[in-house]
């Protein structure tokens, strides 16, 4: 891959033409990650400069209900300036690389006090080549917003960024859902929460060559509270890594962390989640839990917390686990008469369940836990 | 119905049961007493199915069938149940599913048809007020957060719904207080018929009375030393084991 040549390619609103600019020379002067970076150890990146990629346009299709307004980066590119001030200075390569070919997108505004009536459903689908779309989400005061982010790609390589910037006193519901199967998947996403906003975030993998989810929470006003909900689901040789930073910048707010992976084949995974609790945080409450059911031998996870702590009046707890399918538990059920196949399907099935129960709206939880089970049957006979 | 003829059996190279002979026919109740690790449980998970005991030598007929080459689901499903002395707690399934899912491939196994979610329910409630249980519990998961009487309780509660035709009751009564083990024994005495029968472990007399046997076997050290009818386990609970070891002996 040339990636000067294809940088040089970029094009766009003219609003965004420098920062499009200086993104890319930050960008070329970094380079992609080194597996020797700490925080890319597990995840190697490199075989995307062997490749040749295609710049390609996503397709996003929004269904917005009324009182969320959704416009095109491009007819909005006045209003994202602002929200994108810091993005060339951004250290995430692929982060960076989203912004210096900065195009596709949306603007999504929630005015202060609105009451949509239903979720705002995106789908972005994309083939084949390079997409990097960007979301940038502005939530006002004392609203809600369900979003539905659903990522459907095929092949191809898919580096999205998302951006939330939630006000005070909203709730935010964000799913994000990435059904892919031989791509590569490298996502963002940044949410920044104002004083008692509740933001909860489910990422929901069911696998892809590579994917990577690199997820930042900013808890800035008080009695903020951060909710991250994370299944993934990966067999073959298929890769997962999501890394997790939740920053606890003031005092006074919470964040629970319920990550779970269910891993067969030779699928390896990354659980990292670090927590950060600034000097001033006092009262912080901070709880991170990542499991982990291991289908094969073969099968690898690293889970690492990372918990940063300057406040002393803290409450800051953590545990991971990895395991395989509990023998007395499949045992009770065959001894009920169930077979050996539908018992291990019920107990990955309720293992994978416990996330999935915790998606608000019930027509899309009876979905995603659909999804699941569709998943199920292929992982276990890889695996049996 | 069960023949069990010179069972030798363990775990880990670990000899637990060193020849064990007992026949057990339709329409009768077997209890099975015997100090602690003397083998009781290994002997109701082997016929259970459960497969990290490893059969040296001996064989189990169960109905002409060779017990021990069926699969846990297959000996279910032709009638095997084994009340557990320690039920399992699984997270995330709920009772009501579970019981569900068990039954109707017991039903498939056995060629009927399976129940759908009303006819099911019409039915367990039947069952549940059998065993004075709560509905609540049926809509928690498996076991979990049960007090130790409760999982009891919702092991014969499994049993009223599947009707087994050879049941294994491993200490089911240990854990539940006076009035429990009434709601429990009569649930038993209620489900026996001429054509099922039943082999109740257990280390007091007390749930003998409600749930009379027609046998009374003393395991000892992976071996039955005494078998005879209910005046045993009285002697038991007044000599103790020591008493009949040496008796035996
Ligand atoms: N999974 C196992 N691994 C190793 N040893 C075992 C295992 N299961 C049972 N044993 C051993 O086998 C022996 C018999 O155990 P078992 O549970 O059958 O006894 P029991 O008669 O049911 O005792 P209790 O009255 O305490 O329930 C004990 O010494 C026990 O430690
Ligand atoms: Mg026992």
């Amino acid at each position: 891959m040339d990636w000067k040549a294809l940088l040089a390619s970029a094009d766009g609103p003219p609003e965004l033409a420098a920062l499009r600019t200086a993104a890319s020379a930050h960008f070329l002067d970094r380079g992609l990650p080194s597996t020797r970076d700490e925080r890319w150890r597990y995840t190697d990146t490199n075989f995307l400069t062997q490749q040749e990629l295609e710049l390609l346009r996503p397709v996003i299709k929004a269904d917005a209900p009324a009182g969320v307004r959704v416009r095109p980066l491009e007819e909005a590119a006045d209003a994202a300036v602002p929200l994108l001030a810091a993005e060339a200075d951004m250290t995430h390569p692929f982060r960076l690389l989203n912004t210096a070919l900065l195009r596709d997108g949306l603007l999504v505004e929630v005015e202060d006090n609105a009451k949509p009536e239903r979720e705002l459903l995106l789908t972005i689908t994309t083939t084949s080549g390079l997409a990097v779309p960007r979301l940038l989400v502005v939530v006002g005061e004392n609203t809600q917003l369900t979003l539905v982010e659903r990522y459907r790609t095929d092949g191809g390589t898919c580096l999205p960024v998302t951006q939330f910037s939630v006000g005070s006193g909203s709730r935010v519901e964000h799913l994000r859902i990435h059904h892919g199967s031989n791509d590569v998947h490298i996502g963002c996403v940044e949410v920044r929460q104002q004083r008692d906003s509740l933001v909860t975030n489910h990422l929901l993998t069911f696998g892809g060559r590579l994917v990577r989810n690199d997820l930042q929470f900013h808890l800035l006003g008080s009695g903020a509270e951060a909710r991250l909900n994370g299944l993934y689901l990966a067999d073959g040789e298929q890769h997962v890594d999501n890394h997790t930073t939740i920053e606890h910048a003031v005092p006074h707010c919470d964040s629970r962390e319920t990550y779970r992976g269910i891993l067969g084949g030779k699928a390896s995974a990354v659980f990292n989640g670090r927590v950060h609790v600034h000097p001033d945080a006092q009262r912080t409450d901070a709880q991170q839990s990542n499991q982990n059911l291991l289908l094969t031998d073969d099968a690898i996870i690293h889970t690492k917390p990372e918990l940063e702590i300057y406040a002393d009046d803290v409450k800051c707890t953590h545990g991971a686990t990895v395991g395989q399918l509990d023998r007395e538990a499949l045992f009770y059920l065959r001894s009920r008469g169930l077979a050996y196949d539908e018992a291990r399907r019920m107990l990955v099935d309720s293992f994978a369940a416990e996330i999935v129960r915790r998606i608000t709206d019930e027509s899309l939880r009876d979905e995603l836990a659909e999804t699941v089970i569709a998943r199920l049957p292929g992982m276990l006979a890889e695996a049996a | 119905m069960l023949e069990i003829r010179n069972l030798k059996a363990g775990i880990d190279g670990k000899t637990i049961l060193k020849g064990i002979d007992l026949t057990v026919n339709a329409g009768e109740v077997h209890a099975i007493m015997g100090p602690n690790g003397s083998g009781k449980s290994t002997l109701a998970q082997i016929i259970a199915g459960r497969e990290q005991f490893e059969v040296s030598s001996g064989s189990v007929k169960y109905d002409e069938k060779d017990l021990l080459e069926l699969a846990p689901e297959e000996r279910a499903c032709a009638g095997i149940f084994m009340a557990f002395q320690y039920p399992v707690e699984i997270p995330g399934v709920s009772n009501s599913y579970f019981l569900r899912s068990a039954l109707n491939s017991q039903r498939r196994a056995r060629g009927e048809q399976e129940l759908d979610a009303f006819e099911f329910l019409t039915f367990i409630q039947e069952r549940m007020a059998l065993l004075n249980l709560h509905e609540e519990l049926l809509n928690r998961p498996v076991n979990e957060g049960f007090s130790g009487g409760e999982k009891k309780r919702n092991e014969i509660f499994q049993m009223a719904v599947l009707e087994p035709q050879l049941a294994v009751l491993d200490e089911t009564d240990s854990g539940l207080d006076i009035d429990a083990l009434r709601v429990v024994a009569s649930g038993i005495n209620s489900l026996r018929r001429e054509d099922n029968a039943t082999i109740v472990v257990t280390h007091y007399q007390r749930l003998l009375n409600y749930v009379v046997p027609d046998f009374v076997h003393v395991l000892v050290d992976g071996r039955i030393v005494r078998s005879g009818d209910q005046q045993l386990a009285l002697d038991l609970e007044e000599h103790g084991y020591d008493h009949i070891i040496a008796q035996a002996a």
